[in-house]
């Protein structure tokens, strides 16, 4: 990492849930991806949940640039999300759902043109007026993606992103996640159980492994 | 609650309050008072022309209702005159501390001696005798007692003495008839009784439709069929036990800040424009000797019986419970 | 949530228990007068709560028998017709202003009623034959719906079982149909039982006299026709005491899924001619029934005279229950978010359960002695004469409230469930998330909720009873006080309105199927 861009420093970050623990002590660069990898249950979405302010940490930090963010409320922590599921409100046309993710609910001309771009280079700029219900599930992936990525803040995490698109889709998706990651310098944590992915956009991997394991 | 010989409900009148002039009195009566064929409009007319004010009429349902009305609001109420409540309802009035001595000296009038009236806080504007009305086309020959008619199989609507002036007025009648008997009487009653109505109106006009063969009213109920409708179809059955007067009362309330106006009404009331009103338009005596009446309002002239208005302020309660437990089986 | 909002929701709480506890300490003789015991020796007493009871386990027992025929052919008999619409026509009939119904019934059976002369002599209307037939009416709808629900969750594999085991008639029915019936039926009775028990405006206008009163009716007659509040208060404890009672051995029935029947269509056993042929009688008589006296209005109103129809206050009086029915709904409203708004914040179970239970508790008080008891607690201090209608407003707030909650929760549940992370993660303005994302998801259920409180606040009876005045009348009042007054034509004509606003305001606020 190139000391003189900010990134995101995970130092001695201590995770307990139930009967598992983990300690993190990484850094990526803005720009950057970090592929988050595992066995299934390993602990990869207590890890988002924690940088997302979900879940608690015992102790260690999480630092942006300067400022130390682990204490920080949900509300302000810099951080978009892309979850497994319920990524969209059902009840909500696919145009709001997207505008949701920009201040006020109300983008910039210069946001919506960004979301226009993606919605139509990523395949789905038909669906810009159904409810999420009639969406495919693919669809519906590229949709939360393409919000969680324009939204105005500095970290992202995808929880298994492109787990529902084929195999053409994941490469576009990817590619682009990569190109939006570089253009407005995000620090971009995926979680994924591909190898390809990692391999074809992330910069670094992280293997996730818990501590111990003590038979409650 | 007799003028409305058609079937009726007073709407409406109760809900336009004027707010302009300067003095302004509020009357508290019941519906068929101020309905539009009642007197309640043409006594206003005519009080407004002598009193540079607004008379107002604020009604309820009926005679009882008025009263819990005017004990519910008390000190708060708007009424400057009550008028309605009759005599069997004078004393829990009076008790209750709302209403006021009007201070009038009654020897100026000529009122009629068979009232003995000498009360100071209530005047009386008109009287009549309850009475049970028949179809002269469907009865031949009517019953001529009480007794008669409690053993007889016809048919009867009368009113909840609990609600209505009428239906508390044969309780009245009942409790004097027969005394410690009246559990019984009234469970033969029930034998032949089509249904307890809330008030007056309800039951008149179920008569008139031909739901039963009599119906609980007053002497001169008949009167209205033969003046307004020149018809003798219907008459009161005279019982030989004679009959419960009742007579009808007007005071000033307690809280009145419009005294002296509330007192010229109550004069007004007591005049010989007003006293002529009142008989062909609530179908009931006058309480002047000095009236000319139309000849039906003078063929009956039943006995009075009855209990002074402080026995029936104590018995009152007693006799509501003997009745609904007679009634209700 | 917004701030305002987290202040909101303890202050409304607070409200909704203080509302009680008034009432409660008002029926414990708090002020003046305490509850008139002597009433236990007089037969009258007896012979009303005798009436009471009768009459409920009547309608509740005619109510179920009756529903199941109905029921079974709606869920089973694919050949019915007009079946969508007649289960909408049964969540109306349930809802409906009993004022409406009893003008048409009295239409029908009444003394010069159209149906009366096929009677027989010896009919009699008013009494416990009109109250039964008002309440089969009203809550036949209600059971019939729960049990078509009932019948169509049978899964399709315990018919295709029967059927290759070689079940017939009743021992199918004994193995498939009634083990899910069993579970519903006493839930269905308790919860008419308790209805009709509670019913005030059908026995107050079909009972006809002191001999088929009701305790509601008779705590209404102590009040009002003689006020007697010691006597109102001993009637209002009867009332209380028995409705708590059954309300806590009914709620242990069972849940009760209606509103929502599941449109389960697959393959089910072929019925024998008979039977379906018994279903569809059954079907076409539950039509006439919960039609015909709704129907008779149409003809009787078409006989007002135009000239004497008080046009004027029928206007005045529709305005004013208009507007009553809307402030009632919108408190309703604001109540039920500001009370889920506490429920969400909360995560402790143990918090939950006792929000839950204050939301809740109204159901067993009923409306007649809720309101029965804030009446005589505030009567030495104001003036009911002129701050009835804030009354008025509130108690049918609090009467629908628990109705409201128990619709809404699953929602606000799967509402959380679903999107709690996300809406932390998005960084809505408290405001824009309640209203924007909040709102509109609770939207369709609180449509339904709020247009069937709006319709039964607008057919409200008892608490208008109480509190209410001769000049402010409402529609049902006024309705009532013309077939009093024998005015049977007009009494159609407002009936009619009445309904017709009913059905207007359902229909709007009924959630559209586009979304979901």
């Amino acid at each position: 990492m190139s000391p003189n861009k900010v990134g995101l420093d995970v130092r001695g970050l201590h995770i307990r849930r139930e009967s598992l623990s983990w300690c993190y002590d990484f850094q990526i660069a803005s720009g950057q991806i970090l592929a988050v990898m595992g066995e299934s249950g390993c602990g990869k979405s207590t890890l988002l949940d924690t940088l997302g302010g979900f879940y608690p940490a015992d102790q260690g930090q999480i630092i942006l640039g300067k400022q130390c963010i682990q204490t920080l409320d949900i509300r302000l922590r810099p951080v978009s999300t892309l979850f497994q599921q319920y990524n969209l409100f059902e009840h909500l046309s696919v145009e709001q759902n997207l505008k949701l993710g920009f201040s006020k609910a109300s983008p910039t001309a210069i946001q919506w043109q960004q979301v226009e771009q993606a919605l139509a280079l990523l395949g789905v700029q038909e669906q810009l007026k159904r409810k999420p219900s009639l969406l495919s599930g693919g669809q519906r992936q590229r949709i939360a993606l393409i919000r969680v990525m324009l939204r105005e803040q500095p970290i992202v995490l995808l929880d298994e992103p492109f787990s529902a698109l084929d195999a053409q889709t994941r490469k576009l998706c990817g590619n682009w996640v990569k190109q939006i990651c570089q253009e407005q310098q995000k620090i971009v944590l995926m979680v994924t159980h591909e190898a390809m992915d990692a391999e074809a956009w992330a910069d670094q991997t992280l293997w996730v492994q818990p501590l111990q394991r003590t038979d409650a | 609650m007799k003028s409305s010989l058609r079937l009726l409900s007073a709407l409406g009148l109760s809900l336009c309050f004027t707010t302009l002039s300067a003095k302004e009195l509020t009357v508290y009566t019941y519906s068929s008072f101020t309905s539009s064929w009642g007197p309640g409009p043409q006594l206003k007319t005519l009080f407004e022309a002598q009193c540079d004010c607004t008379l107002n009429y604020v009604s309820s349902d009926d005679g009882v209702s008025l009263l819990n009305r005017l004990r519910l609001e008390g000190a708060s109420t708007r009424a400057d005159v009550v008028l309605g409540l009759d005599d069997a309802l004078m004393e829990q009035t009076r008790s209750l501390g709302l209403v006021q001595p009007h201070q009038l000296d009654l020897s100026n009038w000529p009122l009629n001696p068979d009232l003995a009236w000498t009360d100071t806080d209530f005047i009386p504007f008109d009287y009549g005798y309850f009475a049970f009305i028949y179809d002269t086309h469907k009865i031949e020959t009517p019953v001529d007692s009480l007794e008669a008619l409690l053993n007889s199989d016809a048919s009867i609507i009368y009113q909840d003495p609990r609600t209505s002036t009428p239906g508390q007025g044969l309780m009245l009648w009942m409790q004097k008839v027969y005394g410690e008997d009246v559990h019984q009487a009234w469970q033969r009653l029930a034998r032949n009784t089509v249904t307890v109505t809330k008030g007056w109106s309800e039951a008149y006009g179920m008569f008139l439709q031909g739901e039963a063969d009599y119906v609980l009213s007053y002497t001169t109920s008949p009167a209205y069929h033969v003046v307004a409708e020149e018809s003798d179809q219907y008459q009161a059955a005279l019982f030989t036990e004679g009959h419960v007067a009742q007579i009808e009362l007007a005071a000033v309330t307690a809280p009145s800040n419009q005294v002296e106006l509330a007192q010229a009404f109550l004069q007004f009331l007591l005049s010989e424009e007003a006293q002529t009103v009142i008989p062909t338009t609530n179908w009931m005596l006058p309480v002047r000797t000095d009236i000319e009446l139309p000849e039906v309002f003078l063929q009956t002239k039943p006995q009075r019986i009855g209990f002074s208005p402080e026995e029936t302020e104590a018995g009152r309660e007693t006799w509501l419970r003997t009745w609904r437990n007679a009634v209700s089986r | 949530m917004p701030r305002l909002d987290q202040l909101l929701g303890p202050l409304l709480l607070s409200f909704l228990l203080a509302v009680s506890v008034v009432a409660f300490l008002a029926l414990m003789g708090w002020g003046r007068s305490a509850a008139d015991m002597s009433l236990l020796s007089e037969p009258w007493f007896w012979q009303v709560l005798q009436f009471s009871l009768v009459q409920a386990l009547l309608s509740s027992v005619l109510s179920v028998l009756l529903a199941i025929p109905v029921a079974r052919a709606l869920a089973l008999d694919t050949g019915l017709v007009a079946k969508a619409w007649f289960l909408r026509w049964c969540l109306l009939c349930f809802v409906m202003p009993s004022l409406v119904l009893i003008t048409g019934l009295v239409a029908l059976f009444g003394r010069s009623g159209y149906l009366t002369p096929w009677l027989g002599e010896h009919w009699r209307f008013y009494g416990l034959n009109g109250i039964l037939l008002a309440h089969v009416f009203l809550n036949l709808p209600f059971a019939i719906r729960v049990f078509c629900h009932r019948w169509q969750m049978i899964p399709e594999t315990a018919w295709k079982l029967s059927s290759q085991l070689g079940f017939r008639g009743w021992q199918a029915f004994w193995l498939v149909e009634w083990p899910v019936l069993r579970g519903v039926i006493p839930a269905v009775a308790g919860f008419i039982f308790l209805l009709c028990f509670n019913s005030f405006a059908v026995v107050l206008a079909l009972g006809g006299g002191p001999s088929a009163s009701t305790l509601e009716v008779a705590i209404y007659q102590a009040l009002k026709y003689q006020f007697n509040p010691a006597e109102a208060l001993f009637l209002a404890w009867t009332q209380l005491l028995i409705v708590g009672v059954l309300y806590l051995l009914f709620r242990r029935l069972g849940k009760l899924e209606w509103l929502s029947p599941a449109q389960h269509t697959g393959w089910r056993s072929s019925q024998s001619a008979a039977v379906i042929l018994t279903g569809r009688c059954a079907y076409g008589m539950a039509i006439l029934f919960l039609v015909l006296p709704i129907l008779t209005l149409v003809p009787a109103a078409m006989r007002v005279n135009l000239e004497t129809f008080p046009w004027g206050e029928l206007m005045q009086v529709t305005l004013r229950s208009l507007g009553f029915a809307s402030l009632a709904s919108l408190c309703l409203l604001i109540c039920v978010v500001g009370v889920f708004s506490v429920w969400r914040q909360s995560t402790s179970e143990r918090v939950r359960g006792v929000i839950e239970a204050i939301a809740l508790h109204h159901l067993m008080i009923p409306g007649m002695v809720l309101s029965v008891g804030i009446y005589l607690f505030f009567l030495p201090y104001l003036s009911w004469h002129e701050w009835g209608w804030v009354a008025i407003i509130l108690l049918n707030t609090l009467v629908a409230l628990p109705f409201a909650f128990t619709q809404l929760k699953p929602a606000v549940f799967e509402y959380d469930q679903q999107y709690r992370r996300l809406v932390s993660d998005l960084k809505l303005g408290a405001w824009r998330h309640f209203y924007c994302v909040y709102l509109s998801y609770l939207r369709p259920t609180l449509q339904r909720v709020l247009g069937m409180s709006f319709v039964l606040a607008l057919g409200d009876m008892a608490i208008f009873s109480i509190f209410g005045r001769d000049e402010w009348r409402t529609l049902p009042w006024l309705i009532y006080s013309l077939a009093g007054s024998y005015r049977m034509a007009d009494a159609a004509l407002a009936a009619l309105l009445l309904m017709g606003i009913s059905m207007l305001v359902l229909r709007v606020l009924e959630p559209s199927h586009e979304s979901k």
